[in-house]
C-alpha cells in the first residue's frame, strides 16, 4: 500500500461524487425538433377525455385532487421517464385550465427514485402516508412491480404508461394504458400477438422478406419480443439466417455488422433499446454496410431521428403516431401541440408517440374513472375492471391476462423523414413500403 | 487467532442488543407503511456499510464490488424461493453461503498476488462487478436476461406477508453485522486487519498473516453484504441484472462509510443515517438533478473539513483528548 488512508478516501469520495453527477439524468436529445413540429396545426382546448367538461378561463376552487407518483427523474431510465413527467405536468395544467375535475384543481405530487425499484417502492409507501389522493404508476417493469406492493396493499388504483414484461403483475387494481405481453389468453405465449403484428405488417408487403437475421439486447422486454417474433416469422416460413443477443450497454457493434453484413439478409431485426440503433448504424457505416430493411423493436425516438437519411424506411415497434386516424382527433391534436412547446422547451423529442402517448392514455384511464365515479379508488378500480375507457391510443378494457386487454403494439415505418403506422389497417396513415 | 471475551465489548454489545429490541419494540406503534419500508431500507444500507466497513474500512483496501455480493445474494434467493418451496431462513442462508464463496475465492485468488494490492483492487472488485453481472445475465437458472418473479413465490408465506416482517429480518441483520463489526474493533483479529491499513510490509514482518486475515474479512464481510440480498428479494418483488447491479449501490455504501468515519466501528451506521434521510428530505426538494448533486458536495466537504468523518467529529466533542491522541 503506497497511498496514505487520507488520500485513498479523498480518491474514493471523487469517484463517488464524479459517479454520482454522472448517474443524474441523461442527456437529452430534442433532435431538429422544429422540422419535425412543422406541420403540428394550432388547436384549441377541449377536455384531456371524453365525458368532461372543460370550461376554459373557469378558476379551479377548493381542495385540490392530489395524484402522487414515482419516477426516474435521474438514472438510466430518466430519458425515457422525463417524457412521462412531461405528460403528467402537461394533464395537470390541461385539467385546470379546464375548471379542475367537479371544480377541484388537479395537483401532482412526483418523487425522484433515482432508477431503484426500491426506491420506488418507498416512494409510493410514502405517498401513501402523505394522503394522496390518487396514484399514477412509474416507468419500467422492475419498479411498477416494486411499487405495485404498496399501492395494492392500499387498496388504490394503479394505473401504468408502458410496461416491460412481467408476467405476474399485479391484480385487479392495475390499469395498464400499454403493456407488453397483451392480447393473449394464455400467459405462456404472452408476446404471440405482438409477433402475429408484425408478422402481418410484413406480410402486407408486395414484397415481404424472406431471410431475417436476429440481434437481441439482453433486456426482459426486447428478448421475450425477439423470441416469440422469431419462432412466429420461423413458423411463417422465413429463414432465419442468423440470431444473436448481445448485453446491455454494448457499444461497439461492428462484429455483430459484420455478421449481419456476410448473410445480407432481406431484414434485421433489432431487438434494440435506447440508442443502441444509433451504434449499430454506425458500425454499418464503418463496414460500408447498407441493410436491405430494418426493424427496431425499442429504440428511443430522438436517436432515430437523429440518423436522418439514414433510417429512411425503417420499420419501428409503437403504439401511436400523430396522424389520422388516432391522432384525428381534438384532443390528439391538443396534445400534440401542448406537448411538442413543452417538450421542445426541456429538450425531449417533441413529437407524441409511444411513450407521450401511453402516458397520456394512462391519465386518460385515471381521469375518465375519476369524472365518473369521483374520487374514490375502490369504486375507480370497480368501474375500470367494468368498463372500456377510450383513449389516444384506442379503447381499451381492463380483461383477460393480468388486466392485460387488447394488444396494441403497431408497427411505425419511417417514410420520407416522418413516422407513420402501417399496420394494422385500422390505424395505418399509409401501407408499408419495403424495396424489393 | 485465539478469541476470549473483551470487558470492552460489553458495553458496545449491550447497545447493539438495545438498539435491535428498540426497533423491533418500536415496529407496532410505526404508523405507516412508510415509516416500515424506510426503516426496513435503513437497515439494509446499514448492514451493506458495516460489511463493507468490515473488510475495506479495517484493511484499507477500497472495493468498489460489494453490490456484487449483495446482488448476488438477492438473485440466489430469488433462484431458492423460484425453485423451492424451502421457507425464508434457507434462501438466507443460501444467500450469504454463496455471497461468501465468492468473495473467499476471489480473495484467494486477488490477494495471493502483491500486484493487485492498493488502487489496483479496487479495479478489480469493480470488473468482477460486470463479469458477475454478465454471468447472472447469461444464466438461466439465475436470470438469463428477462429477471425474475419473487412476489408470486413468496406470497402466502411468512416473509411475504407484510413489510414489518422484512423490518424484523432488517433488524437482525444490522445487530449481525454490528456485532461483527464492534468485535472486530477490539479483538486482535481487528488489530491486524487495521496494521494492513497502517502498512502491510510491515504488518507481515511482524508476524501478521495478512494474506489469511484479508481472505477472511473479505468473506465474512461479502457473506453478511449477501445475506442482506434474500429480504431485499422479497421486498422487490421482481429483480432484474439492472436494478440488482446498480452501481449507484457501492457508491452509496462507499459514501455512507466514509462520511460516518471508518475510525470506529459503529461510524458506518451514522453515515447510513445522514445519507438515507439527507436522500429521503432531498426527496421533495423538486429538483431531482440539484437533490443528487447536494448530496455529493455534502460528501466532499464532509470529507474536507473532517477527516475521520461524523463518528470522529462526535469523538471530539465528547473526549477532546482522546480525539487529540489519535490524530496524533
Amino acid at each position: 500500500m503506497t497511498t496514505t488512508p487520507t488520500r485513498r478516501v479523498r480518491l474514493v469520495a471523487a469517484a463517488t461524487f464524479i459517479a454520482l453527477v454522472a448517474a443524474c439524468g441523461g442527456v437529452q436529445d430534442a433532435s431538429d425538433s422544429q422540422d419535425l413540429t412543422s406541420d403540428l396545426a394550432d388547436a384549441e382546448i377541449v377536455a384531456p377525455v371524453e365525458g368532461m367538461e372543460c370550461d376554459p378561463g373557469t378558476e379551479p376552487t377548493g381542495e385540490p385532487i392530489v395524484v402522487g407518483g414515482s419516477l426516474s427523474l435521474t438514472g438510466p431510465l430518466a430519458p425515457t421517464a422525463l417524457v412521462h413527467d412531461e405528460i403528467g405536468k402537461i394533464v395537470v395544467e390541461w385539467v385546470n385550465e379546464c375548471g379542475g375535475i367537479d371544480g377541484r384543481p388537479l395537483e401532482r405530487k412526483v418523487l425522484d427514485d433515482q432508477s431503484s425499484p426500491a426506491q420506488a417502492a418507498s416512494n409510493y409507501e410514502r405517498l401513501l402516508a402523505e394522503g394522496v389522493d390518487l396514484v399514477m404508476g412509474p416507468y419500467g417493469g422492475a419498479s411498477t412491480l416494486a411499487g405495485a406492493g404498496p399501492v395494492s396493499r392500499a387498496g388504490y388504483a394503479y394505473p401504468t404508461a408502458t410496461n416491460g414484461a412481467p408476467g405476474q403483475l399485479i391484480g385487479e387494481n392495475h390499469f395498464p394504458a400499454h403493456q407488453f405481453g397483451a392480447g393473449v389468453t394464455d400467459p405462456t405465449k404472452m408476446f404471440d400477438a405482438y409477433a402475429q403484428t408484425l408478422l402481418g405488417a410484413l406480410n402486407s408487403s408486395d414484397t415481404p422478406p424472406e431471410t431475417i437475421f436476429f440481434a437481441n439486447a439482453k433486456f426482459p422486454t426486447t428478448l421475450s419480443y425477439g423470441a416469440a417474433a422469431e419462432a412466429a416469422l420461423e413458423e411463417d416460413g422465413k429463414n432465419i439466417v442468423g440470431s444473436v443477443e448481445y448485453d446491455l450497454g454494448t457499444t461497439d457493434f461492428s462484429s455483430i455488422a459484420t455478421r449481419i453484413a456476410s448473410e445480407d439478409p432481406d431484414l434485421v431485426y433489432l431487438g434494440a433499446i435506447g440508442a443502441d440503433v444509433t451504434n449499430i448504424y454506425l458500425a454499418f457505416d464503418a463496414i460500408g454496410y447498407e441493410p436491405r430493411a430494418v426493424y427496431a423493436a425499442a429504440p428511443s425516438p430522438a436517436s432515430i431521428a437523429n440518423l436522418g437519411d439514414q433510417v429512411e424506411g425503417i420499420l419501428l415497434t409503437s403504439i401511436y403516431e400523430n396522424h389520422a386516424p388516432l391522432g384525428d382527433t381534438d384532443i390528439a391534436r391538443y396534445l400534440a401541440v401542448t406537448f411538442s412547446e413543452a417538450a421542445e422547451a426541456d429538450g425531449l423529442f417533441p413529437l407524441v408517440e409511444t411513450q407521450a402517448a401511453g402516458g397520456f392514455a394512462a391519465w386518460q384511464i385515471l381521469l375518465t374513472a375519476v369524472n365518473e365515479v369521483g374520487v374514490d379508488n375502490a369504486a375507480i378500480i370497480e368501474w375500470l375492471n367494468a368498463n372500456e375507457v377510450s383513449t389516444v391510443v384506442g379503447d381499451i378494457s381492463f380483461d383477460g391476462f393480468n388486466n392485460y386487454g387488447e394488444d396494441f403494439n403497431r408497427v411505425t415505418q419511417v417514410q420520407d423523414g416522418k413516422r407513420v403506422l402501417v399496420w394494422p389497417e385500422d390505424v395505418a396513415g399509409a401501407p408499408i413500403d419495403l424495396a424489393p | 487467532m485465539k478469541l476470549s471475551f473483551d470487558p470492552s465489548l460489553r458495553r458496545p454489545l449491550v447497545m447493539i442488543a438495545a438498539g435491535v429490541a428498540a426497533a423491533l419494540a418500536l415496529l407496532p406503534v410505526l404508523g405507516s407503511g412508510f415509516a416500515v419500508t424506510f426503516g426496513f431500507q435503513f437497515l439494509i444500507w446499514i448492514v451493506l456499510a458495516l460489511s463493507w466497513s468490515l473488510f475495506s474500512g479495517n484493511t484499507g483496501y477500497a472495493s468498489f464490488g460489494h453490490g456484487v455480493f449483495f446482488g448476488i445474494g438477492t438473485y440466489v434467493a430469488a433462484a431458492v424461493f423460484r425453485s423451492t418451496e424451502a421457507p425464508f431462513v434457507v434462501a438466507l442462508l443460501a444467500a450469504g453461503l454463496v455471497a461468501g464463496l465468492l468473495a473467499l475465492v476471489l480473495g484467494v485468488a486477488v490477494f495471493s498476488s502483491p500486484r493487485f494490492a492498493g488502487d489496483l483492487f479496487g479495479l478489480v472488485t469493480l470488473a468482477m462487478a460486470f463479469i458477475v453481472m454478465t454471468i447472472v445475465s447469461n444464466t438461466s437458472f439465475l436470470d438469463g436476461g428477462t429477471g425474475v418473479f419473487v412476489r408470486e413465490h413468496t406470497d402466502g408465506t411468512w416473509i411475504g406477508a407484510s413489510t414489518r416482517h422484512l423490518f424484523v429480518v432488517g433488524a437482525l441483520l444490522a445487530g449481525l453485522a454490528a456485532i461483527t463489526a464492534a468485535v472486530t474493533s477490539v479483538t486482535r483479529w481487528g488489530a491486524a486487519l487495521r496494521s494492513i491499513r497502517d502498512d502491510e510490509s510491515v504488518a507481515e514482518s511482524l508476524g501478521v498473516p495478512t494474506y489469511r486475515y484479508k481472505v477472511v474479512a473479505f468473506a465474512v464481510s461479502g457473506a453478511i453484504a449477501g445475506l442482506a440480498g434474500a429480504p431485499q428479494a422479497v421486498f422487490l418483488g421482481y429483480v432484474e441484472v439492472g436494478a440488482v447491479f446498480a452501481l449507484h449501490i457501492p457508491l452509496f455504501v462507499i459514501m455512507m462509510a466514509i462520511l460516518g468515519g471508518m475510525s470506529r466501528w459503529w461510524g458506518p451506521v451514522v453515515g447510513a443515517a445522514v445519507v438515507v434521510a439527507l436522500r429521503e428530505a432531498l426527496l421533495g426538494l423538486g429538483s431531482a438533478e440539484v437533490a443528487q448533486i447536494i448530496v455529493g458536495v455534502s460528501l466532499v466537504v464532509v470529507i474536507a473539513v473532517m477527516p475521520h468523518g461524523l463518528s470522529g467529529v462526535a469523538v471530539k466533542v465528547r473526549k477532546p483528548q482522546l480525539a487529540k491522541e489519535e490524530a496524533r
